[in-house]
């Protein structure tokens, strides 16, 4: 299946200048360390923070130091980088469940998502004007794998065989997952009271 | 609704696309409209975060220790390179700093200077012989790789690249034991009691070879020329030297065709992505597929 990613004029914001900055900064260039830390760090943050809201700064500090250590031998391009930050990403957030012997922290309170869900008999027009928080909160109340995979589809705007290569299983997996997600999250949007 | 959606919506592919963002909520079918806002909204992109100057600063600091060191690579694979062309009027060898004595440099100090010794070692007509393949195998390769790089097509100086023939041999070939003297009765037992059998290449074994080409040329089968064995030469040291040459030459046979370098650069590719530690092993494969071979012949 095609790698088609997800809002592609946004998320490879650097574009041409990908090279030069990625050189710059390989060489220890602060303008050009912080032009990739501030393209990407958003994303990187969302992605922590929908999964382990307490730590999602610590960890994307590490996440940012930890792509410093290896980025003077990185090769590729924007889409490459993309991949590898979100990659060591994953890893840190691995690693912090492992040491923490938990799998997760915290779940988005469902009573915080409903009053976050919009009201209103006109569901189409509301679900367009969903925001974003609400739009993650319902993400974050998936098991960890899916919230993993539509995460690192959604935000990262990774392909499936990407966020499979990310997460150590195989495509047909990452598409099953992926499938039973969005199953899910249909029902979770048709089955959330809408009450003012 | 979103019953429907459940039932019609939720094929493989249409789901993909959701996910990749290829169907936008104004463009949506109804069933699936409400799905695709939602993940338009978490796709949505977020406002830039404040810099952190001081994380910033460790990055930088980071990058900086690690850039300056030159890796493995660079400092097994840069010297010969060196030596070969002749350098000293550009870089003396004694010169050279050691580990501790090196300074820390940029990668771009560095590249700068491998691509000066790569003019040099134009000028002095080193790519006419690395044009002409000549150099020593590993040379060739490194010559091969640099002058890539600048356009310049040369021999990689491997024999056989991505498909390691299971037939190549080193020379000078192997000639075995002679099936007809002394060692007869020591292969014949060798090859029915399973010693060099199918594992071990029985069919690929020069040893056993020449014993197929004795039988043949005896007008009998394996099985009928071994029977004439006489077991006089069972345990005496041309026996014994006959099954260890049928052991080694089976070995030679099964494994030997691609160079000492291919297995190093097959098995630089592979698990990058998959491991729990942090580093470039994520960038992008650089060399594929040439680590099958298990090199006795480079």
């Amino acid at each position: 299946m095609a790698a088609v990613r997800y809002l592609p004029k946004e998320t490879m914001a650097i574009g041409l200048q990908f090279e030069s900055v990625l050189t710059a900064a390989q060489v220890g260039a602060e303008w050009a360390v912080a032009t990739l830390y501030r393209d990407l760090h958003p994303a990187v943050l969302r992605y922590l923070h929908t999964q382990e809201q307490r730590e999602a700064e610590d960890l994307g500090s590490e996440t940012w130091l930890a792509i410093a250590r290896g980025l003077p031998r990185f090769r590729g391009g924007e889409a490459d980088f993309r991949r590898w930050v979100f990659s060591i990403a994953h890893r840190r957030l691995i690693d912090f469940r492992r040491q923490a012997g938990r799998r997760r922290t915290q779940l988005a309170p469902s009573d915080a998502i409903a009053e976050r869900m919009p009201s209103g008999d006109a569901e189409e027009d509301a679900m367009d004007h969903l925001g974003t928080e609400a739009a993650l909160a319902l993400i974050a109340t998936l098991p960890p794998d899916m919230a993993e995979v539509v995460l690192l589809r959604v935000v990262a705007g990774l392909s499936a065989d990407e966020v499979a290569r990310i997460m150590g299983k195989s495509p047909g997996n990452i598409r099953v997952l992926q499938h039973r997600a969005l199953a899910r999250l249909a029902r979770e949007l048709a089955a959330e009271p809408v009450t003012p | 609704m979103y019953r429907a959606m459940n039932r019609h919506m939720l094929d493989d592919r249409r789901a993909d696309r959701l996910l990749s963002g290829a169907v936008p909520p104004d463009d949506a079918p109804p069933d699936v409209v409400g799905l695709a806002a939602l993940l338009r909204s978490a796709a949505a992109r977020a406002p830039s975060a404040a810099i952190d100057q001081k994380l910033i600063a460790a990055m930088v600091a980071a990058i900086s220790a690690q850039a300056s060191e030159p890796t493995d690579k660079q400092r097994t694979s840069r010297r010969p390179f060196l030596k070969w062309i002749g350098t000293g009027a550009f870089l003396a060898a004694s010169s050279e700093p050691t580990d501790k004595q090196r300074t820390p440099r940029r990668p771009v100090l560095q590249r700068a200077r491998v691509g000066g010794l790569v003019a040099g070692a134009l000028l002095f007509g080193g790519t006419g012989v690395a044009l002409a393949g000549g150099l020593p195998g590993g040379m060739q390769s490194v010559a091969a790789t640099i002058l890539s790089k600048v356009g310049i097509s040369v021999p990689n100086g491997h024999p056989a690249t991505g498909h390691p023939s299971p037939h190549v041999t080193a020379s000078p070939a192997p000639k075995g034991p002679n099936a007809s003297g002394p060692a007869k009765y020591g292969l014949c037992t060798a090859f029915f009691s399973g010693q060099g059998g199918t594992n071990g290449n029985r069919d690929n074994s020069v040893a056993f070879q020449n014993l197929q080409q004795e039988a043949q040329a005896a007008g009998q089968s394996i099985q009928e020329f071994c029977a004439s064995a006489t077991p006089g030469g069972k345990g005496s040291p041309d026996a014994e030297h006959s099954q260890g040459s049928n052991q080694g030459s089976g070995q030679g046979h099964g494994q030997g065709s691609g160079s000492g370098q291919d297995k190093g650069q097959g098995q630089g590719s592979g698990h990058n992505s998959d491991g729990n530690h942090d580093g470039p092993d994520d960038a992008p494969a650089q060399s594929h597929g040439q680590g099958h071979a298990k090199g006795n012949d480079g």
